[in-house]
């Protein structure tokens, strides 16, 4: 047979399908079990944080609990970090507070608080700026002791687990995993759950009324921020695009009214500002 | 917040990967295209015997290597693969790529040979325990060069 130089017609040894085709259709495909399984492994975290036992709860803490910075020792800080913890300890009963908490002031002109686990709530010195009255800034620590009485911190850690492992699953890299773990965990930050926020403002609607016989200043310090967003912004039709601010107002004052819960006068703040 | 650096970090790569690796690999096919039909005049066979007849005078060892890293992307494409199983079809271009270059170089190196015989190719992945690393493949491809006395 005489040899006949040629080269073959076409090739089947490699796909003739765009490369991205099947890389989109594995990644659409296991993005979606990702989804259902953060979704179904999620609701499995809050299943096992609601059961587990209080020394189950303090032993995972331990893990991710953060220290808590030095308190000040003298001046006028000193003494409205003092006041802060003696209202925060007040509040304690009420919340079924797992543990002790310590108040430290955080110098910041945002009006916001957190708390992280382990038990320390760091107050914004802006906050203090936003609440007229004792109640109302006993509302937002009660709201941040409701955190942690709610074991959010274990929620957080239990679902960041979740999504990281998945994360590491899907692109086969493990390195951030470690990064759950990570002290620090803000519970109080925006990108948290809405639904544990509105779980933390009707417990703390509760610890207000239980300490103090009533529910006054409840709304006082989202009153304040929703008039500093009109402020900055005029017009009545922002607030209705943003409604976060109104709508926690109104689920508060729709809470109080369906628990029977009255109003009374507030007291002074317990320091200058 | 993390979660989106993170995603970030595994997609830029990504995005990078399938952008200058989609544009190496149609450059080198079209290099691959336009040699092997260049050496086309060269038979290679990969039986031990010659098949174009002549008084062989001179036969020595001819070799072609090349080396070809995975992108980006297609080790994700692998990696998202490796989850479910099935073909790997983001690695057949690199693979096929690597060979016919590995069998052009070889071909290139004795072009005024008259026929090659004994053709081999070795397959070797390089880096494949560095943390981290992205991975290369080898490929040799190794035969004889037969000359023949006289015009060829």
């Amino acid at each position: 047979m005489k040899y006949a130089p040629s080269l073959p017609p076409r090739n089947d040894n490699v796909t003739r399908e765009h490369p991205l085709k099947d890389f989109l259709t594995l990644l659409a495909g296991l993005g979606a079990l990702a989804l259902l399984g953060y979704f179904i492994l999620g609701l499995l975290v809050d299943a096992v944080v609601d059961r587990m036992g209080p020394e189950t709860e303090a032993s995972l803490t331990r893990i991710v609990a953060a220290k808590a910075e030095p308190a000040p020792t003298a001046g006028a800080e000193a003494a409205r970090t003092a006041r802060l913890q003696q209202l925060v300890d007040s509040l304690r009963a009420c919340a079924g507070s797992p543990g002790p908490a310590t108040v430290r002031l955080t110098n910041s002109s945002v009006p916001n608080a957190v708390v992280v686990p382990g038990g320390t709530i760091y107050v914004f010195s802006g906050l203090l700026d936003h609440v007229r009255s004792e109640n109302g800034l006993a509302f937002v620590l009660a709201h941040e002791l409701a955190h942690l009485s709610h074991r959010d911190h274990l929620r957080a850690l239990g679902r960041g687990l979740v999504l990281y492992g998945l994360a590491a699953l899907l692109t086969g890299d493990s390195s951030a995993l470690a990064s759950v773990l990570a002290p620090v965990q803000q519970l109080g930050d925006a990108s948290y759950s809405r639904a544990r926020e509105s779980a933390a403002d009707a417990m703390a609607l509760q610890v207000l009324a239980c300490r103090y016989g009533h529910t006054g200043g409840a709304t006082e310090f989202f009153e304040a921020l929703r008039a500093r967003d009109e402020d900055a912004l005029p017009g009545s039709h922002y607030v209705a695009s943003h409604p976060a601010m109104g709508a926690r107002i109104a689920a508060i004052q729709a809470a109080a009214a369906r628990a029977g819960m009255r109003t009374g006068p507030v007291l002074p703040l317990p320091f200058a500002k | 917040m993390e979660f989106y650096v993170l995603l970030l970090l595994w997609s830029v790569p990504v995005v990078l990967g399938f952008v200058f690796g989609q544009l190496a690999e149609k450059r080198h096919y079209r290099s691959i295209h336009a040699r092997e039909k260049a050496m086309l005049y060269l038979p290679t066979t990969s039986g031990k015997l010659p098949i174009m007849g002549g008084q062989a005078v001179r036969c020595e060892l001819v070799t072609g290597s090349v080396v070809v890293s995975v992108d980006h992307f297609k080790r994700a494409a692998a990696a998202l693969r490796g989850l479910v199983g099935g073909p790997v079809k983001s690695y057949e271009s690199l693979l096929d790529r690597a060979k016919r270059e590995a069998v052009l170089r070889l071909k290139e190196s004795c072009g005024s040979a008259h026929e090659i015989v004994n053709l081999r190719l070795e397959t070797v992945p390089l880096s494949k325990s560095a943390q981290g690393g992205i991975g290369a493949v080898e490929v040799l491809a190794f035969g004889t060069a037969i000359y023949v006395a006289g015009p060829a």
